[in-house]
């Protein structure tokens, strides 16, 4: 069979597809594969498919299979193949939340230093930074609730609010597209991207750049594919500073040789030098330094371990490294993270322009730490970004952190009523994290300190309340409203109990909630009911619950068998605080269709002994919209194992 | 008894080692130890989807399907269960009792599994387990049935897996399969103190040579894996499904490959989850090297729904799908048509049934493996 060349074309559905490279596979009508390549959004490419047959192209991109058509090659001289998007099923994208700031840090020795102020994503299309071409920037993003993720990234990249690289061009894009496909675990069409980028990369007149090639070896060492060895030493002398050529360089040796001492500083100074860009690359660095640590243990393989553990702890999903960090230099595992429109990554990118200032390297670290104060200083006193750049462990000196706290603290308690609250989140989120930081200082100075924080936030409290950058809706006049819950506060009333509690009673319902900080970013709400421990008729508190990003209503089974409480509801992914309002108590004869939607997320968020007890008034329940809505939440709850 | 297959020969097989642990006795309320890190002990709560699971996959492992497989046949299975009961498993030889799924009971199967994929380069490994999972300080962490036992150290008796996963590069089995269904959540009273926990069956001492060594994770790093009660999981189905030809392609043959598995046992996910709320994302580790696993010796049976746009046609039309093989037809209903067919081209008909003529509309549809979903365009009301 002769191939023919024929056009073929798809174009993006979703804003981010602008840039990918689809994966299309031609299938005969035996459904035999005839073909694969990869062709950019919106561009005509020219295939070679076999004369004069009905063929099936489907195209595949790195979430999935996205568009396919049936063609006779025969009959489509001249014309292009559009394929059409396929109805598929699928997650939606997971990612982190978009983030309203940024601040790049270079490295300096071994630490991460803040290179420019912190800049609102909004306002910027470009930001220089104080790096060379090809160097690693660590870009901290945050939100008005402080800093939450920081992403590694090659300078120059232009990166989305989510910490995704966006609208590279050329050899630059194939490689993003392939480390997108790598990231979803699409090894087969990785592959694919893979020939097409190592036949580019084989022409000398083609550029090539550090992302394509590194992209190439995760690729090659992903798949076992022995020119790995090759490549890797060949990346090892074109990136020597990369810390992922290093990695891949240990990593295919590791797979000849046992570990020389060349070998072992390579996976070293990748873990000191704040770690590689690509997310794969910190497995590798891990499994190669467990490795070197089974057949010699030293010090500084066991402190390189310690360092990437650090990170592992903290990664987040994505395609670059990315980690959960106060500071890129103190990682911690304390944010949860929702999903964000794709709309909102591609509007707020941010190019990180390389510039090089004479003599910074020369910076002394007290410099440096002057630097770093500095942007401290300015988060607290401009408070036009809601941002603090935190200090992190190893600068925060006793004094230092003392001059922190009063700061914080004098400035919660002067706090006017009309100041934009979010930046008061923000501080508060700031102490959080370093209260929970381990530091250099005493214990008896850290309950000092953590007294009179306690002081502060709870005056600022009263100023904070009624002015939250998120609000809930307002309860209506006639439900009782419940204090609010503030985490930070209730831990810090409560040092020696790891499971703060606050209960409030209100005699004229004889009713008592109860909230529990039961683990870092969980709260607990329980009902205790008077009359349920006597009334043979099961009872349902109706509560209006908030937290950031949630506003519900929910209802809680009150079981007659047992005096107090059938069922518990928990609250996940808490930051700041809980506000509670008891509306009503009512009968489960009195339960409408109208509640459904309250049954649904009051099963999802119960516990097993509140879902046993929804199961008995489903089944006695003579309405099919309860029985549904009580199935489906059981159906969405789950997350057991 | 933990090997309840044997009939390991000279030629290449697959060897399992399945492993469920639905009980932990001395977690939950019965643990004794306290302290932050042994706050984790009381957390382990029991589940009982571990042993269906595992039933579910050895009932494939046995199954007629792999009996006489290309390019390698079953040559063993170890079974290790922990119900809190007793529980007898029959492999086709009458039942036997299974062996707890202890450190030690593992350990021991571990080896004799191990000895076995250890014969020929061409034998495929392939372990299965489903119990509690942990993900301290970036290692995976298997939680055996003896974990928390309060004479030993906290994690005694779990399993670090991405150690002995990285050991068993050793082995001589070009293709090992690994399929992890646990949570992979990192316990927060263990964030900070701990860098690695568990112990590794064996040490991966360098040079550590590449495998075609896929794992197949029910969930992302960081996230929890569905425990349905006392059924199995929506993985073990998906990846049972994938194996048994989901995962194929076409090139010569129909055959499952080693890349494959992964988005075909995401998609296999998404089908069987379709209309809710898609949370669980499986994902990958390992290298992978394109292997070979099976050959099928006919098409794939696809499930498909099909219907029209706008569906509310549907119960006007009677729906065909027809090959030169092959001939599937549904009277007019008002819901989209679901049901499975043989891989392959086909052409999908709705025939309108009107007053003066019937009229039809048809377009080409393929049917390609995990999954097909199908909305044939028409100008119906």
């Amino acid at each position: 069979v002769t191939d023919v060349p024929i056009l073929m074309r798809w174009e993006p559905q979703h804003p981010s597809d602008r840039y990918a490279y689809a994966v299309i596979d031609v299938h005969d009508t035996g459904l035999a594969l005839q073909t694969s390549v990869t062709i950019p959004a919106s561009q005509t490419w020219s295939v070679h498919v076999p004369e004069s047959s009905v063929l099936y192209a489907r195209g595949w991109l790195p979430r999935g299979l996205a568009f396919e058509s049936t063609f006779d090659s025969a009959r489509v001289e001249g014309e292009s193949v559009i394929l059409r998007p396929v109805h598929v099923l699928g997650p939606a994208p997971s990612r982190m939340s978009a983030a309203t700031w940024l601040i790049p840090w270079v490295r300096r020795r071994d630490r991460w230093l803040p290179s420019a102020p912190c800049h609102s994503l909004r306002l910027l299309d470009d930001l220089p930074v104080s790096a060379a071409p090809g160097e690693t920037v660590a870009v901290q993003l945050g939100d008005p609730d402080g800093p939450s993720v920081t992403v590694l990234a090659p300078v120059s990249t232009r990166l989305s609010s989510c910490g995704q690289p966006i609208g590279a061009e050329g050899p630059d894009l194939l490689g993003w597209s392939l480390l997108e496909y790598l990231h979803a675990g699409d090894l087969r069409a990785g592959r694919v991207v893979g020939d097409e980028l190592a036949a580019l990369r084989g022409d000398e007149q083609a550029a090539s750049g550090l992302v394509p090639d590194l992209a190439l070896g995760y690729l090659w060492a992903a798949t076992g594919d022995d020119r790995i060895h090759k490549w890797a030493r060949r990346l090892r002398g074109e990136y020597g500073r990369s810390a992922d050529a290093r990695i891949l360089s240990a990593w295919s040796r590791l797979q000849q040789q046992s570990p020389d001492r060349r070998l072992v500083r390579d996976l070293v100074a990748a873990a000191e030098s704040g770690g590689p860009i690509v997310a794969r690359g910190l497995r590798l660095l891990a499994d190669g330094l467990t490795s070197c640590a089974v057949v010699d243990d030293t010090p500084q393989v066991r402190r390189a371990l310690e360092r990437v553990g650090s990170l592992q702890r903290s990664i987040v999903s994505n395609m670059l490294t990315t980690y959960a960090a106060l500071t890129p230099n103190v990682p911690m595992p304390l944010r949860t993270f929702g999903q964000a429109s794709v709309e909102e990554e591609i509007d707020v990118g941010v190019r990180l322009q390389p510039i090089r200032k004479r003599g910074f390297r020369q910076r002394s670290q007290q410099a440096a730490i002057r630097l770093h104060r500095a942007a401290i200083d300015a988060g607290i006193r401009q408070l036009s970004i809601p941002l603090v750049a935190a200090p992190d462990e190893t600068l925060l000196t006793a004094a230092a952190a003392q001059r922190v706290f009063r700061r914080i603290g004098s400035w919660l308690t002067e706090i006017p009523a009309e100041a934009p609250v979010q930046q008061a989140l923000a501080l508060e989120n700031l102490a959080d994290h370093v209260m929970s930081t381990r530091s250099p200082l005493s214990r008896r100075a850290v309950l000092g300190l953590r007294r009179s924080f306690l002081d502060a936030m709870q005056t600022a409290e009263l100023d904070l309340r009624e002015d939250l950058l998120w609000r809930p809706e307002r309860p209506s006049d006639g439900v009782w409203r419940i204090p609010r819950f503030s985490l930070t506060a209730a831990r810090l009333a409560s040092q020696r109990d790891d499971r703060p509690t606050s209960s409030h009673r209100q005699p004229d319902l004889g009713c008592t909630v109860t909230l529990v900080h039961s683990a870092q970013r969980r709260v607990e709400i329980r009902v205790h009911l008077e009359r349920a421990a006597t009334d043979p008729v099961r009872h349902l508190a109706e509560l209006q619950v908030a937290t950031y990003g949630l506003d519900e209503v929910v209802l809680i089974p009150l079981s007659p068998a047992e005096p107090g409480v059938a069922g518990v509801i928990h609250l996940d992914g808490v930051r700041h605080w809980v506000q509670t309002a008891m509306r009503r108590v009512v009968t489960a004869d009195e339960l409408t269709p109208a509640d459904t939607d309250a049954i649904e997320m009051s099963v999802r968020l119960t516990d097993r002994q509140g879902r046993n007890a929804w199961r008995a008034i489903a089944r006695q329940h003579g309405s099919d919209a309860v029985a549904t809505a009580v199935d489906v939440g059981i159906a969405r709850h789950g997350e057991t194992g | 008894v933990t090997t309840i297959v044997d009939r390991t020969t000279d030629l290449p097989q697959i060897h399992a080692l399945v492993i469920a642990v639905d009980d932990y006795p001395h977690c939950g309320r019965a643990s004794v130890r306290t302290g932050e890190e042994w706050r984790l002990a009381s957390d382990v709560r029991r589940v009982t989807c571990a042993t269906p699971s595992a039933e579910l996959m050895t009932r494939w492992l046995v199954g007629p399907a792999n009996a006489d497989a290309i390019p390698a046949a079953l040559g063993s299975v170890e079974l290790l269960a922990s119900t809190g009961d007793d529980f007898t498993f029959d492999a086709g030889d009458g039942p036997v009792a299974i062996e707890e799924a202890t450190f030690a009971n593992v350990e021991a199967a571990f080896r004799r599994w191990r000895e076995r994929c250890d014969l020929r380069p061409d034998n495929i490994a392939l372990l299965y387990f489903c119990g509690h999972g942990l993900n301290v300080g970036g290692q995976d962490v298997l939680l055996l049935s003896d974990f928390g036992d309060p004479r030993y150290a906290l994690f005694r008796n779990a399993l670090d897996f991405s150690g002995t996963h990285q050991a068993m590069r050793h082995c001589r089995a070009e293709i090992q399969l690994y399929f992890v269904d646990a949570c992979r959540t990192v316990p927060e009273s263990l964030a900070a103190s701990f860098r690695y926990a568990g112990q590794r069956f064996d040490d991966p001492v360098p040079p550590l040579p590449a495998r075609d060594n896929p794992i197949i994770y029910s969930t992302e790093p960081e996230a929890v894996a569905p425990a349905p009660d006392g059924v199995p999981t929506p993985f073990a189905h998906a990846v049972v499904q994938a194996l048994d030809g989901l995962a194929a392609g076409m090139q010569v043959s129909w055959e499952i490959r080693t890349d494959s598995l992964l988005p075909n046992i995401k998609m296999i996910m998404e089908w069987r989850n379709r209309g809710n709320e898609q949370t669980q994302v499986p994902t990958s580790g390992g290298i992978c090297r394109r292997g070979l696993i099976k050959e099928l010796r006919s098409p794939p049976m696809v499930p498909f729904l099909l219907g029209l746009d706008p569906n509310a046609a549907l119960g006007h039309a009677e729906l065909c799908l027809s090959s030169r093989r092959e001939r599937l037809s549904r009277k007019p209903m008002v819901v989209p048509w679901e049901g499975s067919a043989t891989a392959g081209s086909y052409e999908y008909t709705a025939l309108f049934c009107e007053t003066e003529q019937d009229r039809l509309i048809a377009d080409d549809v393929v049917i390609h493996p995990p999954y097909r979903i199908f909305n044939l365009p028409t100008d119906q009301p």
